[in-house]
């Protein structure tokens, strides 16, 4: 019921999609290829948007350019379809978690990124943006569905809105959904935590770290570590087992105990061979300040001696682990009061 | 259906509460810091902390404090910063206290924050609102350190978390900055060079785009041109005070 569209809007849409389909058009294009007038055209852009019927990006150089792109008529006809089961008065309370428990099989999803994490380590907050994996043929179906007066639907850059109060960001998934989802407690899926966990550590930002570690930390004992479609398994097909056992022995380095079973940190070891000059993690804002240390102290002529050695004390904060970089065959740049920070915060050491 | 997160989100509020009334009924000079107090002076968009509370107190408070955490609840530990109180709620879930007394001490640089003596005098009971939209009516007062010593407290880090809560601070709420004092609380507590490092590299990292990162790693959300241009005039007008 509230997806409908009056007969008017519905006029429009036609007409747009007969000349544009799933081509890119502006609003000009709107005003010139419906020869109706701009706030005619205003009014149906805004419709359309606020329905989730057709789909907005803005330039990045250029706030106020918008590029827009229709829905089918066949997703627009199937989530026209399932909102008329609905009851309206029902509707009025409806929360996001609500809408994937209603979805449930009929689209596959998996919810993914902060949001799934914290359902395994309840420790970081999640942001207002909720990631969720779907398959690529369903993008105009979400979007569609999600989209409502409070909630925004992005695929890529997400650009923050004074009337959105919750942002969605759709990613494909190269893997078949089914296989990498669970239910949670609350009804909706999630990602599994092996999957999430690996997704995490390619992320490579200091949040994602922590959160892979959070989760390593709170799970450890639950996570199907050794057998097909495992965290060892994954890690190895996505030519990240050397990061992975890195971070495993980091934290057990950290707690000074054995929090990771040796048996998965010596497995892990033993796929693991030579050397590589990664960088782990290759996070852009930890590359600038090591970098930048790097430079001030290369140019010594530059600063006094007291600098040198603060900079050089800082500078050891990045090369904490010379012992397992040597290990695992990576240089790592991380903090070491970034995994001790999450441990105390867990009580853990 | 409420979510776990939505759950615990609104018994750390009540509990903020709960110390906070206490506090105030003893009169206990004791106000939030931390992640908790970056909700008092940002927008809801950046508020990725742990449940974690930080307060500060003196050491003359000590003595009423233990009192209080007892009566509701808390078991307390004395730490290198002062003092840990924890209440189980759950078996996955308890609510974690971190006190520090007349000082605060950064343990990502070993940099030590003295109490300003005007600390408590100009903390001010702020609305703390909920994160999540299921708790919005749920409003805690809590009195909360002033902006310019959250600022300071989150840029003498090398964490980069905690540089992002103070870019958003700073975007947010610079015109509730009291500049003159923000200058003279850096300089009492000898943070004047520190502070004007961490402006400097904010600045160059908001040119390279690093904070544009910074931003989208913590929100999800992009760094629009607008609100760069900005950050550097904002920034701009810290270092001109230093």
């Amino acid at each position: 019921m509230v997806k409908n569209m009056p007969d008017w809007l519905k006029k429009n849409y036609n007409s747009l999609w007969k000349i544009y389909q799933k081509k890119a058009f502006t609003f000009e294009d709107v005003v010139f290829g419906l020869k109706i007038s701009e706030s005619m055209a205003t009014k149906t852009l805004w419709q359309l948007e606020n329905k989730g019927f057709v789909y907005k990006t803005r330039s990045e150089l250029d706030y106020r350019n918008k590029i827009y792109r229709l829905i089918s008529p066949e997703d627009v006809s199937y989530i026209i379809g399932l909102y008329s089961l609905i009851d309206k008065e029902e509707f009025k309370g409806f929360t996001l978690k609500d809408k994937f428990i209603l979805i449930n099989n009929k689209i596959p999803y998996a919810l993914t990124g902060s949001y799934a994490a914290y359902q395994y380590h309840h420790y970081v907050n999640p942001p207002k943006v909720y990631e969720i994996k779907i398959r690529s043929e369903d993008e105009g179906k979400w979007i569609a569905f999600l989209t409502d007066g409070h909630t925004r639907v992005y695929l890529d850059v997400i650009q923050e809105t004074k009337s959105a109060k919750q942002y969605i960001k759709l990613i494909h998934s190269p893997i078949k959904i089914e296989d990498i989802r669970r239910k949670s407690d609350s009804g909706y899926y999630i990602e599994k935590m092996e999957y999430l966990l690996i997704d995490l550590i390619m992320r490579e930002t200091q949040t994602s770290i922590i959160e892979a570690v959070a989760m390593v930390i709170n799970n450890t004992a639950d996570i199907n570590w050794f057998e097909e479609k495992g965290v060892i398994d994954l890690a190895l097909k996505s030519n990240i087992a050397r990061e992975l056992g890195f971070l495993l022995d980091a934290i057990n380095y950290e707690s000074n105990s054995n929090i990771i079973n040796e048996k998965i940190i010596s497995t892990i070891k033993n796929m693991v061979k030579g050397n590589s000059n990664t960088i782990f993690p290759n996070d852009d804002v930890l590359l600038n300040r090591y970098n930048e240390l790097r430079n001030k102290i290369v140019h010594r002529s530059l600063i006094s001696e007291n600098e040198l050695i603060k900079y050089r004390k800082m500078q050891e904060k990045f090369e904490g682990y010379t012992e397992l970089d040597k290990k695992w065959g990576i240089q790592s740049i991380m903090p070491r009061n970034t995994i001790r920070k999450v441990l105390t915060d867990l009580g853990v050491s | 259906m409420l979510s776990e997160e939505i759950i615990v989100e609104k018994t750390n509020l009540l509990h903020l509460e709960e110390v906070n009334k206490e506090a105030k009924k003893l009169n206990i000079d004791l106000i939030l810091i931390g992640g908790n107090s970056v909700r008092a002076y940002t927008e809801p968009r950046s508020w990725r902390f742990t449940k974690d509370l930080d307060f500060i107190t003196t050491s003359k408070n000590l003595g009423l404090l233990y009192g209080m955490c007892s009566t509701l609840g808390y078991s307390i530990e004395k730490t290198d910063y002062g003092l840990a109180g924890r209440k189980k709620i759950t078996d996955k879930y308890s609510i974690e206290l971190h006190i520090s007394v007349d000082k605060v001490l950064d343990w990502s640089t070993g940099a030590i924050y003295i109490l300003p003596e005007d600390i408590f005098r100009l903390s001010r009971y702020v609305p703390i609102k909920a994160s999540f939209e299921e708790n919005r009516e749920l409003i805690v007062v809590a009195r909360c350190a002033p902006i310019e010593d959250v600022v300071i407290l989150k840029l003498m880090t090398e964490r980069s978390r905690d540089h992002f809560d103070s870019v958003a601070i700073i975007l947010d709420s610079f015109d509730r900055i009291d500049l003159i004092r923000f200058k003279r609380i850096c300089e009492d507590s000898e943070l004047v060079k520190i502070i004007k490092e961490r402006i400097e590299s904010l600045i160059v990292d908001n040119r390279r785009g690093v904070i544009a990162r910074l931003w989208k790693e913590n929100t999800g959300f992009n760094f629009i041109a607008t609100r760069q241009n900005d950050l550097r005039k904002k920034l701009r007008a810290l270092l001109e005070l230093m």
